[in-house]
This record gives structure tokens, sequence and C-alpha cells, in this order.
């Protein structure tokens, strides 16, 4: 009986090696015995075929991918309605709920949610992205479902209370939770699970969001930080799977409906330029009073952890009596907001009343995203600056949804700090592409302002005051990679030529005062190929009788690896196995050698650029 | 290919994430261990069985709940409509809202959904947020061009902002659009509705087609159609084309021979044709059965001078005849003379000119004379019309004078 378990190159199942199920067939009775040999050649034929349709991995994972994002959209679905229910269960159907029950449930909700998070799930804390990310480089794509339990629970009664929190961080995580599981249980390779998470988790804010490209862009952007073709195509497939699903259920209808928009006068895009200003330095106000708060609540000494949760939902009721709109996701105010259903005043009155709620909510560590929150202050914020455009000049054109819709994307920018995502998410919620300058003009302003005036991206301040050194992608985004240039040298003169005799290239070597022994020189073939040779090796082939063969022909046929200028250092280190140094040639001409490289000009350009 | 531990279909029955091997090691004629190695199969298989479970427990789940939101979007429309009666437009406005909140992404019941938008987008409209309700029913026309109502909704929000383009655009999708019950009287009624904009909006060549089109498709089967007739011919009286809105009232009179707006309105156009005898006519039968406006009063009264001073009326015997146009020459030279001696001086050369020629047919302008001078009569009534509209140097005439120019406009042709 082999081991269960031993799949090469997987891991071990979490439950063990030993295997709980195996059994032995004991020795069959006489009368079997007879059968037994046609019985064994059937089940020889059946294990052929079998084993011939069995799928390779890399199919294994496209058609997994599709299956996860068939869970996740189901277990989005389901978790959208959960948060619908609670939200009319505890506060009832209307758009603004009445007062009593603004002032009691959201308190006794977050008790209820600080109880399940403390005693039963201690893992859903959070938003749900960097817990995905940690998952993927601290646990190898390890989520316990347990975790997507938790998630589904708190969340939909944390956010259906009035928490001013978002469902899609949490969707996706629980995408992610469910592509874990499946990984596990099909025991996929080490790489195949780190990698199934992030699909599972586009797969889930697709559903979440009704956005599968911005889905995609998210994951890349912020979860995994590379492109990669494999990984891409499950990606796509996950999100486009779990979206169908979402559609199906509840409908293709989007979050918003979009005003109609085109740029009448170039002008205008000032406007958007103020708004991306504006977001910039709203995103910070939002990301430092979270990154101020939050460790500041955490370490209140007693059970805090406890109260918290309530204290912040009854803090948020009592404002919710006033402004309801802060209250829960807020897609529906949002949408009034695009519409010019508010004056400028009390949208700005909207956006500090969301940042304070959303900071105290997440502080407290009640569990929920802040995808929503964001887009909330962002529209309400674009929605101000064009209201107040259209006051200072009655003649522009532009509608209050557009800046409304520009500043969802500013404020993704800006405060999530994932500026690709942010400009995808709003022409795919708005399906309008001439938006796309505006969009740009702002994200890019806003995104700016964020990175000079805030070391980190909220994503690395949050999960830094966790303890937890993630990688930041934003970090990998912007760090500049060493390169070939950065680290070559000029060549060793002289540069030989494969034509050239050994005996012509001892004596050119010779004469040069500081060609030294164990320096190795570059031999230029007319096809461009490079190879080394040092003068004990020449003097060699000559002692073997070869003083007045060409170098091309003693030589033999192996070439130096070329490098290009602009090809990245480690790649170098790659190529860079048994010779001294690599030539580094021009992309336009092979035979032109503009420097070499060897280890230790890697080294030093590492010194000198940490330095 | 996969490489995992053999396994068999007990194991995929008992315990679907191990594998489970099948050893055949013992019998003697086949030492074969059958790889069956179903661990992932299984675990893919099981996995299919649980999504289709949780498909059908997700729609399930779903129905329930695009149910409850159907429910919930009903009752809010409902009180959506009560506020509305009620006059409160900003509850009614929420109320809505909400309604649309909960049918929104209900798929199953876009019908529902739109009459919550059409309702919202009134609702929004009336209570002064015209450019959302405009988004709201661009939204609907985007999804039903066709849609009438909502066609007329945002010619009313184009009329409203004066923006007589759009709104002759959207009121002739509306006319010619789809409608739900009553579809005649309803683009009647949005004809009607776009022909008073036109003529808000001094066009009244356009008003003129549609109301022309409007008249022409006027029902006239019981008395019950001649208020339609009235509105109009009504209409067609302010839009200038007076002989269309004469028989429009006429048209109502033969459905509804005491209809008291179609006889004032008879009159009316009557009078404006210069057919003073209908005009008295009709303004007299109205005033019979209620009491008529100053207005139509005047008219009334002018109507009756303008017969009573026609001589050229049909059936006139010759000493009627002769007393009328003497009697008229004398009122006409009175007036004339009346307007030159309070303007002394200052009097015009017509109007001197006028007197004279006058005074010069005095005789032949006694009754005596054009009782046996019949042929006289035009000759004499002219210089009664000559002498008025010289008279007009002192200012509107009235009374008498005024019938004997209106009649001597009505000999000429000339618009009234």
């Amino acid at each position: 009986v082999s081991d269960a378990n031993s799949v090469p190159g997987g891991l071990p199942s979490p439950g063990g090696s030993a295997n709980p199920n195996a059994e032995i067939v004991a020795a069959p009775a006489p009368e079997a015995v007879a059968e037994s040999g046609a019985w064994a050649q059937i089940l020889k034929a059946i294990d052929a075929v079998r084993q011939r349709l069995a799928l390779k991995e890399g199919s294994l994972f496209l058609l997994l991918s599709v299956a996860i994002g068939l869970f996740s959209g189901l277990a989005v679905v389901c978790f959208r309605v959960a948060i619908e229910w609670t939200r009319i269960g505890l506060l009832g159907s209307a758009i603004s709920p009445a007062a009593p029950r603004v002032f009691v449930v959201p308190a006794i909700a977050g008790l209820v949610v600080a109880v399940l998070v403390i005693k039963f799930f201690p893992r859903v804390r959070g938003s749900g992205v960097n817990q995905t990310k940690s998952a993927v480089y601290i646990s190898d794509g390890y989520i316990p479902f347990q975790t997507v339990i938790g998630k589904f629970v708190c969340c939909a009664l944390a956010i259906g209370s009035g928490q001013s929190l978002g469902p899609e961080d949490p969707s996706l995580q629980m995408g992610a939770g469910i592509a874990s599981l499946l990984g596990r249980k099909l025991k996929l390779s080490r790489d195949k699970t780190r990698l199934i998470a992030p699909v599972g988790a586009a797969a889930g804010l697709a559903a979440a969001f009704n956005a599968p490209v911005a889905a995609v862009i998210f994951v890349i952007e912020e979860v995994i930080g590379t492109w990669s073709a494999g990984v891409l195509g499950a990606i796509v497939l996950a999100a486009v799977s779990s979206v169908v699903v979402s559609r199906w259920f509840l409908g293709s209808e989007p979050f918003f409906r979009t005003p109609a928009y085109s740029l009448v006068n170039p002008l205008e895009l000032i406007s958007y330029a103020v708004l991306g200003i504006a977001g910039g330095f709203v995103s910070l106000l939002f990301s430092k009073l979270l990154g101020y708060v939050r460790p500041r609540l955490r370490s209140l000494p007693g059970k805090s952890e406890y109260w918290l949760p309530a204290a912040a939902g009854l803090v948020i009721g009592i404002g919710g009596i006033w402004i309801p709109q802060v209250m829960g996701a807020g897609y529906d105010f949002m949408d009034q907001a695009m519409h010019g259903q508010f004056v400028w005043y009390f949208l700005l009155l909207l956006v500090f009343g969301k940042i304070v709620a959303t900071t105290l909510s997440f502080s407290s560590g009640a569990p929920g995203g802040m995808f929503a929150p964001a887009l909330f202050v962002g529209a309400m914020l674009g929605a101000a600056v064009g209201g107040g455009e259209h006051i200072l000049f009655p003649n522009a054109t532009g509608p209050v949804g557009a800046y409304a819709l520009v500043g969802m994307g500013t404020l993704f920018a800006g405060f999530l700090r994932v500026p690709l995502t942010s400009v995808f998410m709003v022409l795919e919620v708005s399906g309008n592409y001439s938006i796309i300058l505006p969009v740009i003009i702002s994200n890019a302003i806003a995104y700016l302002i964020s990175l000079r005036f805030q070391e980190a991206s909220i994503f690395d301040v949050l999960s830094r005051q966790e303890g937890l050194e993630l990688p930041s992608m934003e970090e990998m985004r912007e760090g500049q990679a060493l390169r070939v240039e950065d680290a070559m040298r000029p060549p060793v003169e002289p540069i030989l030529s494969s034509d050239d005799t050994v005996e012509d290239a001892i004596l050119n070597l010779e004469t040069r005062k500081e060609a030294k022994a164990e320096e190795f020189f570059t031999v230029r073939f007319p096809t461009g190929r490079w190879a080394g040779v040092r003068i004990p090796a020449l003097h060699k082939f000559a002692a073997d009788g070869h003083a007045k063969s060409r170098l091309a022909d003693v030589l033999g046929a192996q070439r130096l690896p070329r490098l290009h200028p602009d090809q990245p250092v480690d790649l170098a280190m790659r190529l860079m196995r048994d010779w001294p140094y690599l030539p580094v040639v021009s992309r336009a001409n092979a035979r032109s050698l503009e420097g070499v490289l060897s280890m230790s000009d890697i080294l030093s350009a590492y010194l000198r650029k940490s330095a | 290919m996969f490489s995992g531990p053999p396994s068999n279909l007990c194991g995929l029955a008992k315990g679907l994430h191990a594998s489970v091997a099948i050893a055949t090691t013992n019998l003697p004629e086949s030492n074969h261990t059958i790889n069956w190695n179903l661990s992932r199969e299984a675990v893919l298989l099981l996995s299919a069985l649980v999504l289709v479970i949780l498909f059908v427990f997700t729609g399930l789940m779903a129905r329930f709940y695009h149910q409850t939101e159907r429910s919930l979007a009903r009752q809010w429309s409902i009180n959506g409509d009560a506020a509305t009666q009620r006059g409160d437009l900003k509850e009614a406005v929420d109320d809505y809202r909400t309604a649309l909140i909960y049918s929104r992404s209900n798929g199953e019941t876009s019908s529902a959904n739109d009459v919550y938008e059409l309702h919202l987008a009134e609702a929004l409209a009336d209570s002064g947020h015209v450019e959302e309700a405009r988004s709201y029913f661009l939204s609907l026309a985007e999804k039903q061009p066709g849609a009438a109502p909502v066609n007329l909704e945002l010619a009313r929000l184009a009329a409203r902002q004066n923006n007589v383009s759009d709104a002759a655009r959207y009121y002739n999708a509306a006319i010619f659009g789809v409608w739900e019950g009553d579809p005649a009287s309803q683009r009647r009624a949005a004809r009607i509705e776009f022909a008073k904009f036109l003529l808000q909006h001094g066009q009244p060549t356009e008003a003129q087609a549609q109301l022309i089109a409007l008249a022409s498709a006027l029902p006239a089967a019981s008395r019950a159609d001649a208020p339609l007739h009235v509105q109009a011919g009504q209409l067609l009286l302010e839009a200038g084309v007076q002989s269309q809105a004469f028989s429009e009232f006429r048209r109502a009179l033969l459905l509804d021979r005491n209809s008291l707006d179609a006889l004032r309105g008879a009159g009316m156009a009557a009078y404006s044709l210069s057919d003073y005898r209908d005009a008295a006519n009709y303004l007299e039968r109205a005033s019979r059965q209620s009491q008529l406006g100053a207005g139509e009063k005047q008219f009334l009264e002018t109507s009756r001078a303008v017969v009573a001073h026609d001589p050229f009326a049909a059936g006139l015997s010759t000493i009627e005849q002769a007393r009328r146009t003497a009697e008229d020459f004398s009122i006409a030279l009175n007036k004339a003379q009346a307007c030159a001696t309070s303007l002394g001086a200052t009097a015009s050369q017509n109007l001197q000119q006028a007197i004279a020629s006058a005074q010069g047919q005095k005789p032949q302008a006694s009754e005596t004379y054009l009782r046996q001078h019949a042929d006289m009569v035009p000759a004499i009534m002219e210089l009664a019309f000559s002498l008025e509209d010289a008279a007009m140097q002192c200012g509107p005439l009235t009374g008498d004078d005024l019938a004997l120019q209106l009649l001597g406009r009505s000999r000429a042709g000339a618009p009234q």
C-alpha cells in the first residue's frame, strides 16, 4: 500500500502522513482466485484508461480555477444576501432607519461580533487583503476553512448592523479560503497551493465588485505583484466564472447608474486635477487617521477587544441618527450622490463622517473591508468638487456624477494605492471610456500626493501594525531594479579576434604590461558571439602545436552568454556560472562590446546602491 | 499524470479526501496492484456534487431573497403613492427610492422596476430635482425608447427649461410612442400639451400643425366628446386658425347644442371671422345660459351693432336699407366732425378731406334720396367707412362707430 500523502512534489496533507482510510484487502477465498485473472485484466484496462484520461497538474489548475470561481461566486451571492437580510432584520427596510434601532443595533451587534471573533474566529479580523497576502507569503497559501465561515458570519453581522465597512475585501478572503481548501484537498504542489489563494481572491473580489477586470488587476497589483501568464489565465478564469455566477443570481445591473459623460471643454480637466489634489489629501487624512487610531485602540488595557466594536457601533449609531448615510457599505447613497441628490457641504460632511466612522469600525476590530468606504468617500468628495464647480462656473458641462465616479477612482489610487486598479475600476463600473482622461489625471495626482507624504500604503501600514513583514507590492513596483549597466565595467584590453592565431594572441597580450596571466580576455567572433581565454591557456595551445592555429579553431564550440546593458542583474547572476565575467554587448550590434560584468562587479554595485 | 497513491471506489465512498488502495497481491495469477489513484478525481467529483448542491441552495435562497425584495419594493411604492397623494413629495421621493433599491437588482421584475423608477423620476421632477429626474427618465428611455410616458416626462423637463428643440423631440416621441391603456386619449393629451407649449413659446405655425392633426383625429360619437372639440377649438383660436376653430365649435355644438363653452367659442370665432351675425347669435345663446364675461359682452354688443347697422344684410327692404345707410352716414359724419372739432388745427388733412367730401354728399345720403336711388348705398357707405377710419385720429372707436368700422373692414375683407 502506497503512502497516500507521498505525492511527488506535493505537500503532506494537513492531516498528517498516515492514511486513516487505507485498507488492505484480505486474501481472497479460493473460488475467487479462479475469477481473479479476468477481474484483474478488467481492472488493469480500466486503470489504463483512467491514467490516460487523468489531468496533468497544469490542466487541473485551470479547471480548478473555474471551480474556485463558481464556488466563490456562490459564496459571495450568499454573503451579499446575508448582509441584506441582516440589515433588513436589524435596521429595517427603510433607507434611513428609525432612531431607536440605529442607536441600539450597531452596539449590540458589535458586542456579538467581538465575542464571535475572540472566541471562535480569531483569524477573521481585518479587511481580508493582508490576511490573504500573509497566507500566500507565510503559510504557503493555507487559509483554514473556519476563517471563511467566520468571515461570512461576522462580516454579515457587522456590515448588516451598520458598521462602516464593506463586503469586498471579506469576499476576497473568502474566495481565497475556498481556493485554499480545494487546493489542499486536491493535494496540489506547494507552488500551486500558494498560487491558488490569489486565484480565489480574484474570484471573490470579482463577484463582490461585479467587476472582473478590476478584480484581476487588483490581485495582481496588490497580492501577487507579478504578471505571470500561467497565473493570469487562472485568475481570469476564476474571476469570470465568479462574476457569471454572481450575475446569474443577483442580476447584472451595476451598483450605480452612471451618468452619460463626454469631455466638452478640455479646461474642465483642471477641475479634475483639483479633485485629484483634494483626493490625495483626503486619502492622506484617511490613512494617517487609521494608522494612528488603530494601534492606540488595540493597545487599550483590559477587555477592550470585547467592548471596542460595541463602542464603535454605538458612536456610529448615534451619528447615524443624523447622517445614516455613513452606516454600512453605502452603495445606495453613492448612487444618490452621483445624481446630484446632495448639496456640496453635506457631501463634505459625509466625507469626513465616513472617514471617522470607518476608522472607528475598522480600528475596533470589527471585520470588514475598506473598499466600499474608500469608494464612498471618493464618490462624496468627487460630487462635492463637481457641485462646487457648478456653483463657481455655472456653464460647466461635466455632470456631478462624472466627478463622483472619478472621485471613487481617486480614493482608490490615493488611499489604497492601487493606481492601475483605480483606473480600470472606474472604466468598468462606468462602461464609458471617454472618462479615462479625467480618471488618469485625477488618480495620478492623488497617487503622487499620497506617495510623497505617506511612506507606505495602507495595506503595508496595517500589516506592519500586525507585526507582519509582508512583501510590499508598492515597493516592488516603485523600487528600481539594479541593471547590468549599473554594475558593468569597461572591457579588459586587448579584445582578441577569433581570426587571430594563438601565436599572435600571445604576442599581443605579452606586449601589454597590464595584461596579467589570471586575466580573462574576450575573443570576438565575426558572428557576434564571444568567448574568453586566459594567457596560460594560450601557451598550452601553442605547446600542443597549435601556435599557428586560429583562436576560432582551438577554442571549440563553447561561447559566452551575452548580456545587454538594460537587463536586470539577477539575470546576469543566473547566467554567470563558470565564467569569471560575461560580455555586455549593444542590442543594436552584438559585435560591439560595451563592457564586462563579473560577480564582484555585481556585489560592488549592490554595495554602492545600499550605501 | 497524477502520481498519488492507489485508491479505489470504496475509498471514494468512505473517505473521499484520502487515497485508498486495493491490492490484488494475494491473487496467484496476478500480482497486479491497481493504481486507481482516485484521490483527486474523487475530490473533483465531490466538489462537483457540492457545487450542484450549493447551486440549488443558492438558487432557492436567491429566489426567496428576490421575493422579499419584490414585496418590500411593492410596499414602499404603495407608501410613495400615498405620500404623493398627500402632496408630501419629499417622503414620496424617499419611498420610491427605497422601492427602487429593493427592485433594481431584480431582473425578473424589470417592468415593476421601471414603474418605480418612473414614479421616482416624476416625484423628483415635481419636487424640483430636475437633473436627477432627467437621469432616471433617460435611463428609462434608454431601456424603452418607445415608451411614451417617459418621453412625455422628458419633454416636460425640457419644456420646463425652455429647451424647445428637445421638448419638441420628446413630445413627438411621446405622441407617436407606445401608451398603455387608452392610447388615443393619451396621445391627444400629449398633443394638446405640445401645442400649448408651442403657443407659449411663440411658435403658432408649428402649433397649428399639431392642432389640425389633433382636430382631425377627434372622436365625434357622443355628447361626451363635445368638450374635446371645444378644447381643440380654443387652441385653434389661440393659434390663429379661426375657421378651423369655428368649425370645431360647431362640431361641438352638433354633439351638444347647449354647450356653453362651445357657444362662447363659436361666437368668438365667428366674430374673428367677421361673421357678426353668427357671433351675435352664438353669444346671445350663451348669454341666455350664463352671464358673459366683460370681453364677451363687448363682443356681443359690437356684433349686435354691426348686424343692426348693416345695410347690406340679405333680405332687407329698400326702405330699411336706405334708413340704415342714412343713419350710418349720419353717425360717421358726426363722429368725424366731433373729432375734427376736438383736434382743431391739428386735425389731419385726411379727416378734413373726408368731412368735406361727406358734406358734399349729404343730400345724396338722405333716407328719402336713397329710397329712390338704392344704387347709391354702397358709395354712401364707403364714405361713412372712410369717415370712421379718419376719426381714428381721435383714438379707438367704440359703440356704433366701432360697428361701422368693423362693417367696413369686413366689406373690404380686412382682418379684424
